[in-house]
């Protein structure tokens, strides 16, 4: 793949699409604001291709594994592969919204993204354990704050005295929010300068490194 | 009517304020006067890690997370595929297997390409293993329950969470924890960066890691933009503390002005 392909062609999109939406924001024009409702949209196809494209690939992995006989990988790889194409099917045999697939949704995808998701507490409880134990002076800053925070939050702090829950208030309305407000404007700087960099073709790290001849 | 909208003029003044400034301080590094830039720990743990990778035999995990190209995540996903090219190249140059895990579809090519371009700059694109960089799935608790399922099973020794880190972060790293990898996170995300800062051994935080690619690189152009990005932060802190002495003079001229 030559140079132009592999680098000026993407600069050249993003600067196009980059600039049309970028101006469509400030100036008040319908020509302006519709074109860049249009390439906002395409990303939808994109999406959808690239979901396509996902499809592939986690077929042509899994399928590798099943062929290969992968040690601790072909049996899950078999499962996947299977459920994969029974969503596929069903989905473009009826519709997305038919009760067949609402069914296989809700009694295969939602109970396990559930009880996956159901296991941060378990996760909060062991890393909260781990970075409560005031071995550093931050370690015991943080610890301090938290222990503030989550007896002022239970109702057993409010109820031995006022000042607990009017701690943990200040820590959360003051201290936090003054800190985050300070890291905000720090990121939105390096948001914008990143952005301006991407679009006028400084920022290439996302196209990969290049070699002096390509 | 203005052709411009209401309360849009002022940030489109900064934006080309901020585009200028970047012009004029490449032109300066460009002319051999070059900025100090403080060091980024985690940014320069990256080598010892992968190093530490290639002796304990271990392969190196890196994941953009929840990264979109779309919205307030854009910028965020793309500095990660920076830092990812730049993990990629030392893998490739200390030997190290690196597995990168995706979980937003639109970001594979792209992903792909720029591991493959690292290990071919490096001349060792014998060592490019396209199967461990694998899409996992775009829902993010199938995507986390695949990254801890590699975590366990595939040895690894250096896990790198960076990019648009959501609810899966804690997930992720206390799993790397439980595995015994060295960790490295960065985001730009307020909600998770405390969680990333409690439990990850080394952390990227907020502006950092849109300033990582620069740093490494060392590219006048990168560091341009972080001299204006200082300033402009010189300039904020100094609206800040104007407008906190007007306003509490009863002058309301700053809010004013930033409505514009």
């Amino acid at each position: 793949m030559s140079k132009v392909q592999k680098r000026d062609i993407p600069i050249a999109i993003c600067f196009i699409t980059g600039i049309i939406v970028l101006f469509a924001y400030y100036i008040r024009n319908d020509t302006l604001g519709t074109t860049a409702s249009i390439l906002t949209s395409w990303n939808v196809i994109v999406y959808a291709i690239a979901s396509c494209l996902g499809a592939v690939t986690l077929y042509r992995y899994h399928i590798s594994h099943i062929v290969k006989r992968t040690k601790g990988k072909w049996v899950f790889s078999i499962i996947l592969v299977g459920v994969m194409t029974a969503f596929i099917l069903v989905g473009l045999l009826t519709s997305p919204n038919s009760p067949v697939f609402i069914d296989m949704y809700n009694t295969i995808n939602r109970p396990l993204t559930t009880g996956a998701m159901s296991l941060l507490a378990f996760y909060i409880v062991s890393s909260a354990y781990k970075s409560l134990r005031g071995k550093s002076w931050e370690g015991i800053v943080m610890l301090l704050v938290a222990s503030f925070v989550m007896f002022g939050r239970i109702g057993l702090g409010a109820w031995l005295s006022p000042v607990f829950p009017a701690i943990k208030d200040w820590l959360m309305i003051v201290a936090s929010k003054a800190a985050g407000r300070g890291l905000i404007i720090g990121i939105s700087m390096g948001t914008i300068i990143f952005g301006i960099k991407t679009l006028i073709g400084y920022e290439t790290g996302w196209l990969g490194r290049l070699q002096e001849e390509d | 009517m203005s052709i411009f909208y209401e309360g849009r003029i002022l940030p489109m003044i900064i934006f080309f304020a901020f585009a200028i400034g970047l012009f004029y301080f490449i032109r300066r590094i460009k002319a051999g006067i070059l900025p100090r830039i403080r060091s980024i720990p985690a940014v320069d743990a990256i080598p010892e890690a992968i190093g530490r990778a290639v002796e304990m035999g271990g392969a190196v995990h890196y994941t953009s997370a929840m990264g979109m190209l779309v919205h307030a995540s854009g910028p965020e996903t793309l500095a990660s595929i920076s830092i990812l090219g730049y993990v990629a190249s030392l893998c490739a140059e200390l030997g190290a297997r690196l597995i990168v895990s995706i979980r937003n579809p639109q970001i594979i090519a792209m992903t792909t390409s720029v591991v493959e371009q690292a290990y071919r700059v490096a001349g060792k694109l014998d060592n490019y293993r396209q199967e461990d960089i694998r899409f996992l799935s775009d829902s993010q608790q199938a995507f986390v329950t695949g990254v801890m399922g590699i975590l366990e099973r595939e040895n690894v020794a250096v896990n790198m969470d960076i990019g648009t880190l959501w609810a899966e972060t804690l997930q992720i790293f206390e799993t790397g924890a439980r595995v015994g990898a060295l960790q490295i996170g960065g985001t730009a995300r307020m909600m998770n960066l405390s969680v990333v800062v409690a439990i990850a051994d080394y952390a990227i935080l907020g502006e950092e890691l849109f300033v990582a690619a620069g740093y490494i690189s060392k590219d006048p152009v990168m560091l341009g933009g972080v001299q204006v990005q200082d300033i402009a932060k010189l300039l904020i802190i100094a609206t800040l503390i104007i407008g906190v002495i007007l306003t509490s003079a009863g002058f309301d001229i700053i809010q004013k002005i930033l409505r514009i």
